[in-house]
């Protein structure tokens, strides 16, 4: 297997950043130096009891020697991450899963993200802006206040909402589409989603429709992330295995590849 | 420093710690930092006769202090096993257990048979006991007959040390122990999971695609404890503990009560290296209690 690391990350910050959606920065250099964007990092909320098992969080971003993840807060272990301060620890194994298809030549990258789903988009766009590659941002969330990622000088950013109480008033996947038509053809394009999967769904139909090609993240719940468990599982396409996991085939996969993107 | 090594019939572990059949995959495909070296004794993903997907999504959901899996033996087969796997995981200075399923006899047959024809194999464990599939395996888990016509089958094939594993879903265990054991098992190792379902209350429907699923984790530590006495009190070959352990004093628990070696299952899921982190702390609640050895206190609860 690839370098994996267990280690007890010290927290740098821990900060609200939208209703209930925390940004968390965790100094874990040998995950920082070896973590590829769309992989993602296991954590045990709770070394001395429940919940069982780990929270993936994908790593949403990486600067220096710490990783940094955004979360949101819904059950008892994200209740208790949100509660952790700099000065405690949160014990974390990554870098886990597969990472996104970067050689895209001169196509223009296209990140889909819905709700908690920016968070591997971040990185990703951190990475085609670093090399000048241009990615084009759509960000949608339910209303303003669940919005964190709201402005972006080094990338092009449209941002929706549901209740239209910021930017664009309605779903994410109609402003993509609007964005494509008006394209006209005229660049080529590849896309990346994250979020939820009848979000994902539409952007897959939406891509297929435009010729464009669409690598997801997937999200699954875990007992191990490394592919001990095979809980994790998803089903495909053939001539791919009928069930792949998420944790290590993914949590990437080529959206044609997927059954539920029919 | 105390005596960590445990005798199994023949077979002598470095210390009592072994991994549960599917959590461990088949010990080869592990972060750079999990060391099997480090385990008295390894146990492999079962293994059936060809290639298995398993059951649909979803298969895994959490419970209070544990999980339930259907994962249905979702495994590579016995000869993908045997070209990819075994050569990675032979010769590791630990006690490789390799785990044989099957849905008929013929199938439980076929892969010991494939598999005696391999070195580096220092055992088989039989999984008699998985709930998560329609078509069998259980049948030979919950009837004594069956138990012991498969079992006797298998002891024809061969002269290396079988395991059996038992179901916890049965009226009489100390039964199916002795059926084992009667068919000429080497030793038994229980529990295997108990039978459970989770209720998704929004959707009004099962959780898991196949309605029922195995419970394990720590939820389940007492009714292993308790297995275990009441199979120690009926058998006189070694005893295997398996159930929801994840800390030494639990490891110390299923040795008093009569387990030999015990594996770890569902903890792994938190740490595949936990086994190994257990030993110093084993070595440690022996000293301070005044052992000098862990065999000194197998069954001792029954004194």
């Amino acid at each position: 297997m690839s370098k994996i690391f267990l280690t007890d990350a010290p927290v740098v910050s821990n900060e609200e950043v939208a209703h209930r959606v925390f940004w968390q920065k965790l100094k874990a250099p040998e995950i920082a130096r070896e973590n590829k964007p769309g992989q993602f990092v296991n954590i045990l909320t709770n070394p001395d009891g429940e919940p069982l098992w780990r929270r993936p969080f994908s790593v949403a971003r990486i600067s220096g020697d710490t990783i940094e993840i955004i979360y949101k807060v819904i059950g008892k272990g994200t209740t208790q991450m949100a509660a952790l301060r700099p000065g405690g620890n949160a014990n974390i194994i990554g870098p886990l899963g597969n990472a996104f298809t970067v050689e895209i030549g001169d196509r223009i990258p296209l990140l889909i993200g819905g709700g908690l789903g920016l968070a591997p988009l971040v990185i990703l766009r951190d990475f085609f802006v670093q090399y000048d590659k241009h990615p084009v941002l759509f960000m949608g969330a339910l209303s303003a206040r669940e919005h964190y990622y709201k402005e972006d000088t080094d990338a092009e950013l449209f941002l929706t909402t549901d209740d239209g109480t910021l930017g664009f008033h309605g779903l994410v996947t109609e402003q993509l589409e609007q964005y494509l038509a008006d394209q006209n053809g005229k660049s080529e394009f590849f896309a990346y989603s994250c979020g939820p999967e009848p979000m994902m769904k539409a952007v897959a139909h939406i891509c297929r429709d435009f010729g464009i090609p669409l690598e997801l993240s997937i999200e699954r719940e875990m007992a191990c992330g490394i592919g001990l468990c095979q809980g994790c599982s998803i089903e495909q396409h053939p001539p791919h295995k009928k069930y792949a996991l998420v944790c290590k085939d993914g949590p990437i996969f080529n959206a044609s590849h997927l059954k539920f993107t029919d | 420093m105390a005596d960590l090594s445990t005798k199994l019939g023949t077979l002598t572990l470095n210390n009592p710690i072994m991994t549960a059949s599917g959590t461990f995959g088949y010990g080869d495909d592990l972060p750079d930092y999990v060391r099997i070296s480090e385990f008295g004794g390894i146990v492999t993903k079962s293994l059936t006769g060809k290639p298995r997907e398993g059951n649909a999504p979803p298969r895994i959901v959490e419970t209070s202090s544990g999980m339930l899996n259907s994962i249905g033996l979702a495994n590579i087969g016995v000869e993908e096993f045997i070209e990819a796997k075994l050569p990675k995981v032979r010769n590791q200075d630990t006690v490789l257990i390799v785990n044989i399923a099957g849905s008929k006899m013929e199938e439980y047959c076929r892969v010991m048979e494939l598999l005696e024809d391999e070195s580096g194999i220092d055992g088989y464990e039989i999984n008699v006991s998985c709930p998560n599939v329609k078509e069998g395996g259980m049948e030979f888990g919950v009837s004594e007959k069956h138990l012991k016509k498969l079992i006797s089958e298998l002891r024809d094939i061969t002269d290396r040390p079988i395991i059996t594993k038992l179901s916890p879903n049965v009226t009489s265990i100390q039964t199916m122990a002795q059926a084992a054991v009667d068919a000429g098992t080497d030793m038994v190792s229980l529990i295997n999971t108990l039978v459970g379902s989770r209720i998704d209350i929004e959707k009004r429907r099962p959780v898991l695609s196949t309605v029922f699923g195995g419970l394990s984790g720590p939820a389940i530590k007492p009714v292993a404890v308790a297995q275990v006495f009441k199979v120690f009190e009926a058998i006189d070959v070694p005893i295997i503990g398996i159930g929801g352990i994840g800390c030494a004093e639990d490891v110390i628990e299923f040795l008093m009560a009569g387990a030999s070696a015990v594996e770890i299952g569902t903890m792994n899921y938190r740490d595949p290296g936990i086994g190994p982190k257990l030993v110093p702390a084993i070595d440690t609640w022996l000293e301070k209690h005044g052992f000098s050895a862990v065999n000194e206190i197998i069954g001792i609860a029954h004194e």
